[in-house]
């Protein structure tokens, strides 16, 4: 026993303690930070903050109200008023407005209105005009009356029996299931490398002779696959880390009310634990087996490759999954072992998943993980000596 | 020159021999065509059993609601009667629901002008569909906050019947609301991308793949690395622009044979030019990207390590992916234009705004003379790593050596 937690903590060791570890540790924060400052940009870049001009013959705009401002981040730009369409045109040649709405006489009868302007006005100017003109519209009314006829009720979902709620201030909590089936994948597709490395490493080097001299297979692959989860764990960790801190900052400091309320249901935990735990081990296993099986890490990693594109098939069929979650096709695919905790956990924050569903998808991935791992560890016996062939498929389930 | 040309004929041959080549080439789409072709016989033989195999089981589209506070203004034309069922109480509603009379009930609180909430009950549990569903509840609400005032209502939905008048050059407008102005150019960024890290990547693979095995130590016995340099950019580079036009070309002529043709608008065409741009861009971007995939493939010791440093040189590359969307809506901003004549962002930054249409034509041509420099400088820089000791070494990568080697040589 002492030599496989020898073998796990030399295997954690050598990835763990390395720059490229602590690299692929920031890489998702820094990967999720940077998407946000460059979608920050292109919207600042997409938005101009000149004038926008406003010519009306309608009488609507007479006593204008402004839009005030609702957060610290609105892009709000000065609306300016002409009597006529000469001077507004004038003031757009000259590039003092970026463009300006027309109202005619008649817009009260037909809502036709013309946007006039020599390059196309950002988002932030149109969406600011439309609630200027829905303002001065409900002009007269109660500010309750005003607030709710422009932006609407807020619809809460909820099952009859009120176990599940769903409302726009609680969208991070359904979502949280969905970015870890994400971290899952990720994770998966980072360990494969360790996982496909741990046993073609020490063939490449010829190191396994000596190794099993001094321990048995099944204990070398046991330290190696749990030295191998001890790092996939510190990574997930991590990555919880500073996704709390995240929700904290985005949430406390900059005030967005989405990321207010986070929080899973204990119940919502455990099933993705459940389903989860046995996708792992079988990946796991299975990367395993494959390193076991080639002479060299490079041809293990093209196996590797094949089943990396097994995790992405849910994230390919997205679309369909959120229109039709309750499809045969849906169902079936949360069954199937190598895609049911994607398929399940995009399925729970759009319909109720069926326990039953769960509970088979949860037997047949932990059959699935058992024989992966009974696989890995006949795939290590048969090939850990053999050098420069791969093991064929038949020579697996001969035999010995 | 003839070592040059045999090391380019060597690499040809070992990429075209090769069956995953073969396989990427020819049978993916292959696969992809016979998958839509089967799709498609089943959809029109039997469409039902697609439809259900990916369809919803079916409910009733009835929908009913529960206005405890009687805030609801009753209308003929708009009001919800018309196309909802009003309960009494939530437990009737609840009944039908369990029945399978109705989808979904809103219930709408005592409390409703204070919070602004009101419920959407259902079994299904799905809130998009949900969000989608509730917008004659939600055109209900607003017409009875506005005690009744339908034509209120339906200007506050929809303030404006928008005309759009661009003051713009001719060349430079474009027709928004057509999606193949936005699906062509994104098309063509991602087939320049695929392309140009494709054929690098090859080249990345071949040096690593020789120096790991050692063949290295026998090549440098009778070619200069200079030579060897030469033959594997311009060989993996015709190899790489081999297999897009036959990727073109297959999928081409599949869908040729298989009667489909595709009606574009007539306004919508793809002028030669472009194609002429593409060459260019594409021979000056994998002049840049395949040196500097050499050079990184001089310095790692094995295909490992250079696989995990690849992102340190393609990341230039990758940038304009995260802004597809503003060069295809504004390709002439000042930021557009910036991304689009930078040499490491360009080729795939003015392919993207080439395809949008409407780029003045000194900007491709600037575009491509600093790009020309800069595989100049590149490529000599990258000659000037490709020697003995560095081919030799079994070193671990790092960034700093990798750039050291580059600007200032050893």
């Amino acid at each position: 026993m002492n030599k496989l937690w020898h073998v796990a903590f030399q295997e954690y060791k050598r990835h763990v303690f390395l720059k490229r570890f602590i690299f692929s540790l920031l890489s998702l924060p820094l990967v999720i930070g940077m998407m946000l400052l460059l979608i920050f940009v292109m919207e600042l870049s997409e938005n101009d903050p000149r004038p926008l001009g406003y010519v009306d013959h309608s009488g609507v705009l007479a006593q204008a109200i402004p839009v005030p401002a609702t957060s610290r981040f609105d892009h709000l730009v000065d609306l300016v008023p002409y009597d006529d369409e000469a001077p507004a045109r004038a003031a757009l040649d000259s590039g003092e407005i970026q463009a300006y709405y027309l109202l005619p006489p008649d817009y009260l009868e037909t809502n036709h209105v013309t946007l006039v302007y020599v390059r196309d006005i950002g988002s932030n100017a149109r969406r600011q005009f439309v609630d200027f003109l829905q303002l001065n519209l409900l002009a007269g009314r109660p500010d309750n009356i005003v607030d709710l006829a422009m932006e609407g009720p807020e619809v809460i979902v909820r099952t009859p029996d009120g176990s599940r709620e769903f409302s726009r201030s609680r969208m991070l909590s359904l979502l949280l299931p969905v970015f870890a089936s994400m971290a899952l994948v990720i994770l998966i597709l980072t360990s494969s490398g360790y996982l496909i490395g741990a046993v073609a490493e020490e063939k490449e080097s010829r190191t396994m002779e000596i190794l099993i001299t001094s321990i048995s297979p099944n204990q070398l692959i046991s330290g190696k696959l749990l030295g191998i989860t001890a790092v996939v764990i510190t990574q997930a960790l991590s990555w919880l880390f500073f996704g709390a801190l995240f929700i904290f900052i985005g949430g406390s400091y900059f005030g967005y009310e989405w990321l207010q309320d986070a929080r899973m249901d204990f119940s919502t935990v455990v099933v993705i634990i459940a389903v989860m735990l046995p996708t792992y081990v079988l990946f796991a296993a299975l990367l395993t087996a494959a390193g076991a099986a080639v002479s060299a890490v490079q041809e293990g990693q093209q196996i590797a490759g094949f089943f990396s594109m097994l995790l992405w098939i849910p994230f390919m069929l997205l679309q369909h999954v959120m229109e039709s979650p309750n499809s045969p096709l849906v169902v079936g695919l949360s069954l199937l072992p190598v895609t049911s905790p994607m398929i399940i956990t995009m399925r729970n924050f759009l319909t109720i998943v069926p326990t039953w569903q769960v509970v088979t998808s949860v037997l047949l991935s932990s059959v699935a993980a058992a024989g992966a791992v009974w696989l890995a560890g006949r795939s290590l016996r048969a090939g850990m000596l053999r050098y420069g062939q791969r093991l064929k498929l038949g020579e697996l389930f001969k035999r010995s | 020159m003839n070592k040059t040309l045999l090391v380019l004929r060597n690499e040809l041959y070992t990429v075209f021999s090769r069956r995953t080549f073969l396989f990427t080439t020819f049978g993916l789409p292959l696969i992809a065509f016979l998958i839509f072709q089967v799709v498609a016989r089943m959809n029109n033989n039997s469409p039902q059993v697609l439809s259900t195999l990916l369809s919803d089981p079916t409910q009733s589209e009835k929908q009913g609601f529960v206005d405890t506070g009687g805030f609801l203004v009753a209308s003929d034309e708009t009001g919800p009667q018309a196309f909802l069922v009003s309960y009494i109480d939530e437990a009737a509603a609840l009944a039908d629901l369990n029945a399978g009379e109705i989808s979904a009930y809103y219930v709408i609180p005592e409390d409703f002008l204070d919070t602004g909430e009101l419920y959407f009950i259902s079994s299904d549990f799905n809130p998009l569909a949900a969000s989608e569903a509730s917008w004659v509840m939600k055109f209900s609400v607003l017409t009875s906050l506005l005690d009744g005032d339908v034509d209120t209502a339906q200007r506050i939905n929809h303030p404006m019947n928008l005309e759009v008048k661009s003051l713009a050059p001719p060349e430079q407008q474009r027709d928004k609301s057509n999606m193949l102005f936005f699906w062509i150019p994104y098309a063509t960024t991602l087939i320049f991308y695929i392309v140009i890290l494709g054929s690098a990547s090859l080249l990345l693979n071949s040096i690593s793949n020789e120096k790991q095995n050692r063949v290295v130590e026998v090549l440098l016995l009778s070619v200069r690395p200079r030579q060897m340099l030469t033959g594997k950019i311009i060989g993996l580079g015709i190899a790489g622009l081999a297999q897009t036009i036959l990727w073109v070309g297959t999928g081409y002529t599949l869908l040729t044979l298989s009667g489909r043709t595709y009606d574009l608008p007539e306004n919508l065409h793809l002028p030669i030019s472009i194609v002429a741009w593409g060459l260019v861009f594409f021979i000056l971007g994998y002049a840049v990207y395949a040196s500097l995939m050499a050079g990184l493939g001089a310095l790692v010791p094995n295909l490992r390590e250079a696989t995990q440093s690849t992102i340190v040189v393609i990341f230039p590359l990758i940038i304009p992916m995260f802004f597809l969307a503003q060069l295809i809506e504004d390709p002439h901003s000042v930021f557009s234009i910036s991304l689009s004549i930078f040499p490491f962002t360009a080729p795939v930054a003015m392919m993207t705004r080439l395809s949008a249409g409407g780029v003045p034509s000194w900007q491709p041509v600037l575009a491509a003379v600093l790009m020309s420099l800069t595989a100049w400088l590149v490529i000599n820089a990258v000659a000037r790593m490709f020697h003995a000791q560095n081919l030799l070494s079994g070193q671990s990568f790092s960034t700093r050596r990798f750039f050291k080697a580059l600007f200032v040589g050893n």
